[in-house]
């Protein structure tokens, strides 16, 4: 590999060395200097988890080859503060909270330093706009223009540093009162270590290849092209699990590695380990598999007909089906005044924390196979982890590295099997570090769903019967599937009050993305069924949305969905208090004329816009 | 992942030369921000070149010049620059525009203005803003040792999708365009994501008015055809005419036929016209002159013909 010799200047240190010549200034930063406050949440100059200063502007490292950057002067954020040291700017985020898993922080605390830099007396809208490079998954934007408004402040004077001190001694309450976040510094300044940050002695790189078919045989894999190359230490297919090789978060269903054929694109089929990230990826390229194509499964309904079986050894593509009966919907639909029916459709969702999966294996000096990685689920990954591995439960520990996001995406154990397989067979530490790319590709989704909704109403509003059957895509595999149509078949009827309920919650097995944990966990679907249908019908009705629902919503003593008697219920306290609040404009929707007047009152949110602007108070003289 | 073994950096034009003389396979590269996102997986995947040129630090791509008539920006000018620079900002009005809507202020610091027109995507934003300005675009072609200078009017240059009318070693090296500082600009663009966006359509309009007249307008499309272009019907039905809602709105209408993209076809014609109208009236806007009734006309195309207002 050729090799450029660098001397620049990074965080005021003069720095002369050779790195790879093909490094972006991303991995310089990273592999060589150890400077991990700078993230790689895209690689492709999307998310702003890599911006660093050159030359004292803030560029985006992962689009920075390292040898443009020859002789410059680099700033990072471990130049702008310590925990015990914290910048201005570090001090505001740790104040408002403006830190949540905290991958993106280091980012927006520069670029939020760059605005400042560039102009101390940023108005908001250029903070906004100076800021619009780096994305958020968590935090929300909101906390985060506090902080650089606070920090904006204090720098010209405006505002007592003390305001700082809060930080420091939070309110002497906790209920109601603000929590301080002890991880804060941590996470402004950097400091925190994520799995891809995390290096050991001997390391060796994973890479993983992956299926471009959606469902196809395996025929034969050859490794033999790709064992002989130089670096290449070894690599591991399903023949090499020694235990039960399943796993699932409700179903065991997944194999580490395709075991004989493969179910949807992107699902893993070789792991390699070499002792670089290119070396490994090279050998991915010379690796050759033999498929012989099935007949593909892409669409749901067709899942139920059976006839094209994605996991043959249980003769049926329903993943699961939790029916839920309450009342008699016939004696209901037929006291209904009006009925109206309407089909809802969902797309697959990618999580997009802004933390790619990662992960590090190693075997310990007590032969206990250690798996470190942002997994949402340890305990149930240890246990199914011993079964695959075929060790007892005492030889196998998983350390939970600090996780970038999860959002339920990081629920299942995709990809620590095969970092298992590694370390067991070469004793050595194994890294794994999937790019944005193969996240999307290979991680669980959001359920596709569709459903069918029938609803019956009185004049009133009050509701006498609902049907809802929703389908739900679960993809390749079952992962969290099971759950998702129960959650989604308990809550799916809203929190209203409905003496006649049929609903039916369907997962089936297709060749698309398997699809599992996220965020409500599959109430979110059937619900934006609901609330839409409650809309519709106070058009129908010409009642006012919030009456509809007022008229429907659980009371203390009523039966829940599956029956349980409710000793208390606050939904009609929390939309009293919601109307209230966003200043509602009563009446039907349809019957409100061609402007709602409650938009843009005070106590509400500006609707969004694009925002674009070109007044900026900034300017250059170029040479 | 972009893989090379060399990464070369000439100074000048004539150690350009020499380098693309002696070295084979090497891939020319400016700001990096294009390259770098393209070998990816689902784009090119892993590319391996033994060599790069980056271009961005020849000296002779680096420069502005200032003249009554005419302006010169140097291929390697920065759309960071490009925004933020006093001088241009007074007499080029449309280039800042365009800038700000250029993915975001990291990603400008490095994106150069040659890299945008070379690349010549369809949806290239700079394209539309340079028709307007009526620019050239000065190459240098490599004989052996020797750069000979030439200069092809934008619309020679783009010859297509992904496709210029540049030789395998020539090099953009800047642009020629119209001093525009009595001109008013506007720049309208639609995209997916504030930062970052590739546009669906976008159009550059540049103008000039007196006596409430359209002395001059220059209006460009992209996003929406194969090759960015000027809307000359347009324009030639307007200059000369008055400034009335009745002459936009017939202009808006002349040339929607120029969408010639596969999908969504309807929408992109909703969007052109409303563009075409709104690019005219904010151009206006910042006309000083006292005797146009902008209000007047905004007023008689809402209530004629379309939504102006937002
Ligand atoms: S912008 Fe560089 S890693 Fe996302
Ligand atoms: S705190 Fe911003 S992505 Fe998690």
């Amino acid at each position: 590999m050729s090799e450029i010799k660098l001397n620049l200047s990074i965080n005021g240190k003069n720095i002369k060395r050779s790195t790879k010549s093909h490094y972006r200034l991303l991995d310089f930063l990273r592999e060589d200097l150890d400077l991990t406050g700078t993230k790689e949440g895209c690689g492709a100059g999307e998310c702003g988890t890599c911006s660093v200063f050159v030359n004292g502007k803030l560029i985006k490292s992962c689009l920075m080859p390292v040898a443009k950057v020859n002789g410059s002067k680099i700033e990072t954020v471990e130049s702008l503060g310590t925990p015990d040291k914290m910048s201005e700017v570090q001090k505001a985020f740790c104040l408002t909270g403006a830190s949540q898993c905290g991958f993106c922080i280091p980012g927006m605390v520069m670029a939020a330093t760059s605005t400042l830099r560039n102009n101390p007396k940023s108005s908001l809208e250029e903070i906004k706009e100076e800021m619009g490079g780096n994305i958020c998954r968590c935090t929300g934007y909101q906390k985060i223009f506090e902080a650089v408004e606070i920090a904006r402040d204090v720098i010209n004077k405006k505002q007592n540093k003390n305001v700082f001190d809060k930080y420091y001694k939070p309110e002497n309450s906790f209920i109601g009162a603000n929590v301080k976040r002890i991880d804060a510094p941590s996470k402004v300044t950097g400091n925190l270590k994520y799995a891809a940050d995390m290096k050991m002695q001997n390391m060796l790189h994973m890479q993983v290849l992956r299926s471009d078919r959606p469902h196809a045989k395996i025929k034969k894999i050859d490794l033999s092209k790709a064992l002989k190359l130089k670096g290449v230490v070894t690599a591991v297919t399903s023949d090499d699990v020694p235990g039960i090789d399943n796993f699932g978060v409700f179903v065991e269903d997944q194999p580490v590695l395709a075991k004989n054929k493969v179910r949807y694109v992107g699902e893993a089929i070789v792991a390699v380990a070499a002792e670089s990230v290119e070396i490994a990826k090279e050998a991915l390229s010379k690796i050759k598999i033999i498929y012989e194509d099935l007949p593909c499964l892409f669409k749901s309904e067709e899942a139920l007909k059976n006839k094209i079986l994605i996991h043959e050894d249980y003769k049926t593509n329903v993943v699961k089906h939790i029916p839920i009966r309450k009342g008699n919907i016939d004696e209901g639909f037929a006291k209904a005044d009006v009925i109206i029916e309407d089909d809802f459709s969902t797309q697959p969702v990618d999580h997009a924390y802004l933390e790619p999966m990662a992960g590090i294996s190693y075997v310990d000096q007590d032969g206990v196979l250690t798996i470190v990685s942002p997994s949402q689920n340890i305990t149930h990954h240890r246990h199914m982890m011993a079964k695959i591995m075929n060790l007892p439960i005492h030889k196998v520990r998983f350390i939970m590295s600090p996780v970038g996001g999860g959002f339920g995406g990081k629920e299942d154990m995709i990809y620590q099997g095969m970092l298992a397989l590694l370390a067991m067979k070469t004793r050595l530490p194994i890294k794994y570090v999937m790019s944005r790319e193969e996240d999307i590709v290979s991680t669980a989704k959001r359920h596709p769903t569709k459903t069918h909704y029938k609803m019956g109403l009185l004049n009133n509003g009050k509701i006498t019967a609902v049907e809802i059957k929703t389908l739900s895509d679960g993809g390749a595999y079952g992962c969290s599937t099971e759950g998702v149509m129960r959650k989604a078949a308990i809550l799916g009827a809203g929190p209203y009050h409905i003496e006649n309920l049929k609903m039916d919650t369907i997962g089936v097995y297709t060749n698309n993305t398997p699809s599992g944990a996220f965020r409500s966990f599959g109430a979110l679907q059937t619900e934006f069924a609901t609330e839409s249908m409650m809309d519709l019908a106070s058009e129908k009705l010409n009642l006012d949305p919030f009456e509809i629902r007022r008229v429907n919503a659980f009371k203390k003593g009523d039966l829940t969905h599956t029956k349980q008697k409710l000793n208390s219920a606050s939904i009609n306290n929390v939309l009293d208090e919601l109307e209230k609040l966003c200043k509602w404009d009563k009446g039907s929707s349809n019957h409100r004329g061609e402007e709602r007047k409650d938009l843009n009152s005070s106590d509400n949110r500006e609707s969004c816009t694009l925002g674009a602007r070109l007044e900026t108070n900034r300017s250059r003289v170029s040479k | 992942m972009l893989k090379y073994d060399n990464y070369y950096i000439p100074k000048t034009l004539k150690e350009y030369a020499k380098m693309c003389n002696s070295i084979g396979n090497y891939r020319i590269v400016a700001g990096c921000t294009d390259t770098m996102p393209w070998a990816r997986e689902g784009r090119a995947g892993d590319v391996y070149f033994k060599n790069i040129i980056d271009v961005s630090k020849i000296k002779e791509l680096n420069y502005m010049k200032f003249a009554k008539k005419n302006i010169s920006l140097g291929a390697a000018t920065s759309f960071q620059d490009i925004f933020l620079d006093k001088k241009i900002r007074k007499n080029l009005k449309i280039l800042p525009q365009i800038s700000v809507w250029f993915a975001d202020d990291q990603i400008r610091e490095q994106a150069t203005l040659g890299g945008n027109i070379v690349n010549a995507s369809p949806a290239a934003d700079s394209t539309p803003a340079l028709l307007s300005l009526n620019a050239k675009v000065i190459i240098g072609v490599i004989k052996g040792d020797k750069i000979i200078k030439k200069t092809l009017t934008l619309k020679e240059f783009v010859r297509g999708r992904n496709k210029v009318a540049l030789g395998k070693k020539d090099l953009v090296i800047g642009f020629d365009m119209d001093n525009l500082n009595d001109y008013q600009a506007c720049f309208e663009k639609v995209g997916h994501r504030r930062s970052l966006v590739i546009s669906t359509v976008c159009v550059a309009c540049v103008l000039k008015v007196k006596n409430n007249k359209f002395e001059d307008i220059r209006i460009s499309v992209s996003g929406v055809c194969e090759i960015p272009q000027r809307l000359l019907k347009v324009e030639k039905f307007l200059i000369g005419k008055q400034v009335s809602h009745k002459n936009i709105f017939e202009a808006s209408l002349l040339e929607l036929n120029v969408i010639n993209s596969r999908t969504r076809k309807d929408y992109r014609k909703q969007v052109l016209q409303n563009f075409i109208v709104r690019s005219i009236l904010k151009s206006l806007e910042k006309n000083t002159s006292k005797n146009l009734n902008l209000n007047f006309i905004k007023d008689n195309l809402e209530k004629e013909y379309l939504h102006v207002r937002n």
